[in-house]
């Protein structure tokens, strides 16, 4: 084990946002790792490794920065693993992290540690034409109102009705399935990636063990980080595409979603972890953390577990359009009216854990890449052809979901990010402290008191595990996207602000 | 992890027996097979919370493990809601058996 200023050796600062983890930090790496931060947010990093360090091994975290070192040791990785600016270690993979692999090379891997459990978790932004003075005087009524249509927490179940039958269309076609229920706009689709349809999807390799946790589970919120909130236009940075996306005014009411594939996309991860473990003793592939599994991409279980993968993101968005649709209810329900009155369009809806085959430039070639994303979102540039039309001028929309009292972020895509980050950016805060920590430190009755001072309406299936979730407990929001801003891999364009909070 | 799921852990009774029997290829994997179990048996049908796990047989040789857990099926309506564990990791997952007091780390995907 190496001391703490032995790891220092081998870490070198860029410029003010970006560090290098060279080679040799980790066993086996076949790249250079590259992270993200400015000095507010490298301290956290330096500590994830002091604490690491301090504790020689035994039990505990491993470090964002020694995760990051073990993708760029994973077979047929090009360029850089590189950490966003909310990095922090998470499992496998750490979360903010983004690999591409290259699809030519037949020893390239896929690896379920890449996308994590969560797959195709997710932001999705829904505007409206209210003003803040509009819903103020039925702020906590709409809150209510809106944790009473969307099933919150752990446990909670679905009220779509749903059947065997209907999950397995709904695996094969994501948004299509909502859109044919009539539980989503035919406008919807245009602004999701992949138009809320992954084609490779397969449901036949998806294990019934993960249809089973998925089926009552479908139009659930879940648990954890995840939320509905609804939100308050705070500050246009950039007009022009503020404009594009509807976003008109100062204090525009628009909500929130964040939410992924429940336990559908997590058994899928899990079924898929076992089964790489035994191909990689079969095809001889080596990682140095167990939770990096992988298989080679043109392998059985490389195919599977893709299919599969697509098949949990199209859940995923069915997921998101169902709790889209219950937000509209319970708008349209409060306020008289209907949702197509309350102009309650979707903006746009984001994939942050999620692996896509895209084509990039290495070295000025063409190359079809794997790419995954954990915990960091596509962020594509204007004229980009996978991007809707309304948004070819602007670059992608990119939604970063802040935590729970703080603001949120729409960016956009830019050339710059299309060439030094395959098109990624980050994806939120990113988490501070560990939840045991946030238990230790904070008091849940401080955290809702702080909330209700500020004026913003909560709703919480889970209270006295608040303080988990709570703005100390995550990276400032506001620094991640400034790195982003400042080294050019997005563009600012709106700040949100959140004025009721509904989450598990 | 079923302490985390509820925030009043006391107020789960021990209704009925549910049985698991798993194996594992190693230590490791046994202990995330045995782990997986009892989560996936809490997230669908039966919707199982146990109180109490006791684990019935172990062989440590060819890494199986039979367990009954003594509980009742998981219901918001009863059980204050805690936060969800997603999945079970292998991220730095250690078993130390070197003291008589052996050690397990587990981390759990929240």
């Amino acid at each position: 084990m190496r001391s703490y200023q032995e790891e220092l050796k081998y870490l070198d600062r860029v410029n003010d946002h970006c560090w290098h983890i060279k080679k040799g930090f980790v066993e086996n790496m076949n790249v250079d790792g590259y992270f993200f931060a400015n000095s507010h947010l490298e301290k956290l990093m330096f500590d994830e490794l002091r604490q690491s360090c301090n504790n020689k091994g035994f039990g505990g975290f491993l470090p964002g920065m020694k995760q990051i070192a073990n993708v760029a040791a994973l077979p047929g990785i090009v360029g850089k693993s590189i950490g966003l600016p909310d990095v922090h270690s998470g499992y496998g993979f750490a979360i903010g992290n983004m690999a591409a692999f290259d699809m030519s090379n037949s020893k390239a891997v896929v690896s379920p540690g890449g996308v994590g459990f969560d797959i195709n978790c997710g932001v999705r932004l829904l505007r409206t034409n209210l003003h803040r003075r509009d819903v103020e005087p039925l702020q906590e009524q709409l809150a209510q109102c809106l944790f009473d249509h969307i099933p919150v927490g752990v446990g909670s179940k679905g009220i779509i009705p749903m059947t065997a039958q209907n999950l397995e269309e709904a695996l094969e076609m994501g948004v299509d399935w909502s859109l044919r229920e009539g539980y989503a706009w035919a406008e919807d689709k245009e602004h999701c990636e992949e138009y809320g349809r992954m084609l490779q999807a397969d449901p036949s390799k998806v294990s019934s063990r993960a249809k089973k946790r998925g089926l009552p589970q479908l139009g659930t919120l879940g648990a954890g980080n995840h939320y509905a909130e609804i939100q308050v236009v705070e500050e246009i940075y950039d007009q022009y595409a503020a404009k594009k996306m509807g976003i008109e005014f100062k204090d525009q009411v628009c909500v929130m979603i964040h939410s992924g594939s429940r336990g559908m996309g997590h058994q899928v991860a899990t079924d898929a972890l076992v089964a790489m473990e035994k191909a990689m003793k079969r095809d001889e592939i080596g990682v140095n953390d167990r939770q990096l599994a992988c298989a080679h991409i043109q392998s059985t279980e490389g195919q599977d577990y893709l299919k599969g993968m697509a098949a949990a993101a199209n859940y995923a968005w069915v997921n998101r359009s169902s709790m889209t649709f219950l937000s509209r209810q319970a708008f349209a329900k409060m306020f008289k009216t209907t949702p197509d009155d309350l102009d309650m369009h979707v903006i746009y809806d984001v994939s942050h854990n999620i692996a896509k085959v895209e084509e990039h430039f290495i070295d000025g070639k063409q190359k079809t890449l794997l790419v995954h994303r954990k915990g960091s979102t596509r962020a594509f540039p204007p004229h980009h052809p996978l991007i809707p039309v309304d948004y070819q001028l602007t670059g992608q929309p990119v939604l970063i979901g802040g935590t729970m009292g703080t603001c949120s972020y729409v960016l956009t895509g830019t050339e710059q990010g299309m060439m030094e980050t395959f098109g990624t950016t980050c994806h939120g805060a990113g988490r501070a402290l560990s939840r045991a920590k946030s238990r230790r430190n904070l008091d849940y009755t401080d955290v809702l008191n702080a909330l209700n001072q500020k004026g913003i309406s909560i709703r919480v299936a889970s209270p006295k595990l608040v303080m988990e979730e709570a703005p100390e407990s995550y990276k400032n929001v506001t620094d991640v996207v400034d790195t982003c801003h400042a080294a050019g891999i997005s563009k600012k364009c709106i700040k949100l602000r959140p004025i009721a909070v509904i989450k598990g | 992890m079923f302490n985390y799921m509820t925030t009043d852990y006391s107020r789960v009774e021990m209704k009925y027996v549910y049985q698991i029997e798993v194996s594992g290829e190693d230590m490791l994997s046994l202990l995330y097979h045995f782990l997986d179990e009892f989560l996936f048996f809490f997230s669908a049908e039966p919707f199982f919370i146990p109180r109490v796990v006791q684990i019935t047989e172990f062989d440590t040789e060819e890494f199986k493990i039979k367990a009954r857990g003594f509980g009742e099926p998981f219901d918001i309506h009863k059980h204050p809601q805690g936060t969800e564990v997603k999945a079970i990791t292998y991220s730095n997952m250690q078993v130390h058996e070197e003291s008589e007091k052996h050690d397990i780390f587990v981390i759990i995907d929240i």
